[in-house]
């Protein structure tokens, strides 16, 4: 071991190491030495002792300045936490400019939708409006097509009632259909009367009048009337709404349905 | 080097002082630049090695383990190896070949020691050259003893003896 040791010492490892001119594995060769062997630590003390005395002796003053620059250099920065100022980012400006875009689209597509459902509940409403039209125009048409296939029947007969001089302007028609014992009646004209009175329509029969009820403007519609079998004539009259008895004075219009 | 200076260093250096590269610079500068002139024969470029070295040392401060090795020591390897890469850097930028570190190719300075260093003017004049050139070869080039005998072709025996004296005499100036 001793030799080893001086072999050391002879080899000049301890001195590379000392100025720093070893390898890795060499620093750890040497280290271990040192830390092992008091004679090598001391050694290695000593030679330490001798470097700082040779680099004394050597010393150069050094250039003025050079403390100051390192001073500056060396000096911490001061932690100051700077808020940068964040630039937005190009895609936040565009995302919200597309998702305003697209605010304001929603909102006019939903006030075309209101408006839209609106219109549709109209058209609903209308269409619902116009089938009920469709259906009272069918009903109308129907009646009509009954009114004129009654009218056109031949075994119908037409009587036509000219008021008298009391109701000059009154003009009423009455078709009476004898087979299929059915009358209608078309009121085409009918002067005006005061308040309580009323124009009534009656059937003579063989010894007796039957009234066949009120005869009110009916604006140019047939309007069906019971059919009396036998029947002679057809008359209008003129009654107090009083209930006062009606008198031959008061009879405006007159046919003789056996006349035909 | 006074030991209560050193521990101080060493103490402001782990708290991150920075009066300690005041107290490095006033104690250190002038032996580490000696020895960064010897490497770079560059006083530019031996500047900034000086400068990079202390920027070094105050940023791995915490690295040093004062059971290793000497503050001084530390140091010097810290300047030593900055001043090679310095030169190594300067040279490669004009194109030179270097061989900075190889003892067969290192020229030995012709040393005059520094005569502003306070006190020890006289003591170092007194030194004789022979003395000085096998301190230089042993420790500035990191030559072993034998090296040294080879590069300077002196006995291996005198070479030991002239270290010896030279240190003696050194030794006399700082009272080690």
């Amino acid at each position: 071991m001793e030799e080893k040791l001086h072999s050391f010492l002879q080899s000049g490892l301890l001195e590379r190491y000392l100025v720093g001119d070893t390898s890795i594995a060499e620093n750890l060769e040497t280290e271990h030495l040192i830390d092992n062997h008091p004679e090598i630590a001391e050694a290695f003390e000593k030679l330490q002792d001798n470097l700082e005395i040779v680099a004394k002796a050597n010393a150069v003053e050094a250039p003025l300045g050079v403390l100051n620059k390192i001073l500056e250099s060396t000096k911490e920065a001061p932690k100051v936490i700077a808020m940068p100022r964040q630039k937005t980012p190009w895609y936040s400006i565009a995302a919200s400019v597309a998702a305003f875009a697209f605010a304001t689209w929603s909102i006019v597509l939903y006030q075309k939708n209101q408006a839209l459902n609106n219109e549709n509940n109209v058209v609903v409403d209308e269409i619902f409006d116009l089938r009920g039209d469709i259906d009272k125009n069918n009903s109308k048409l129907d009646a009509l097509a009954l009114q004129l296939e009654k009218l056109n029947n031949p075994d119908s007969k037409k009587y036509v009632l000219r008021g008298n001089e009391r109701a000059k302007n009154l003009e009423t028609v009455a078709y009476i259909n004898p087979v299929e014992r059915t009358s209608l009646i078309d009121v085409v004209s009918l002067p005006m009367l005061s308040e309580d009175q009323y124009y009534q329509l009656r059937v003579e029969l063989e010894d007796k009048m039957v009234s066949l009820g009120a005869l009110e403007d009916y604006q140019r519609t047939l309007k069906p009337i019971p059919y009396m079998e036998d029947a002679l004539a057809l008359s209008i009259t003129i009654e107090n709404r009083n209930g006062e008895i009606s008198s031959e004075e008061q009879e405006v219009a007159e046919i003789s349905l056996k006349d035909k | 080097m006074s030991n209560n200076i050193e521990q101080r260093i060493i103490q402001l250096l782990k708290r991150n002082d920075q009066y300690a590269l005041n107290l490095l610079y006033e104690n250190y500068s002038d032996s580490l630049y000696g020895a960064i002139l010897k490497v770079t024969k560059n006083e530019e470029i031996a500047e900034d090695a000086l400068q990079e070295t202390f920027i070094k040392v105050w940023k791995n401060a915490q690295k040093y383990d004062p059971t290793k090795a000497k503050l001084f020591t530390w140091l010097f390897r810290i300047a030593r190896n900055t001043a090679i890469d310095k030169l190594r850097s300067f040279n490669n930028r004009f194109h030179k070949e270097i061989q900075i570190d190889k003892s067969n190719v290192y020229i030995l300075p012709g040393t005059k020691l520094n005569q502003d260093v306070i006190d020890i003017k006289e003591h170092v004049a007194r030194l004789e050259e022979k003395y000085q050139i096998v301190l230089n070869a042993l420790f500035f080039e990191g030559m072993t003893q034998q090296e040294a005998s080879d590069e300077l072709d002196i006995p291996l025996g005198t070479v030991k003896s002239r270290l010896k004296i030279g240190l003696r005499e050194l030794k006399k100036v700082y009272d080690f």
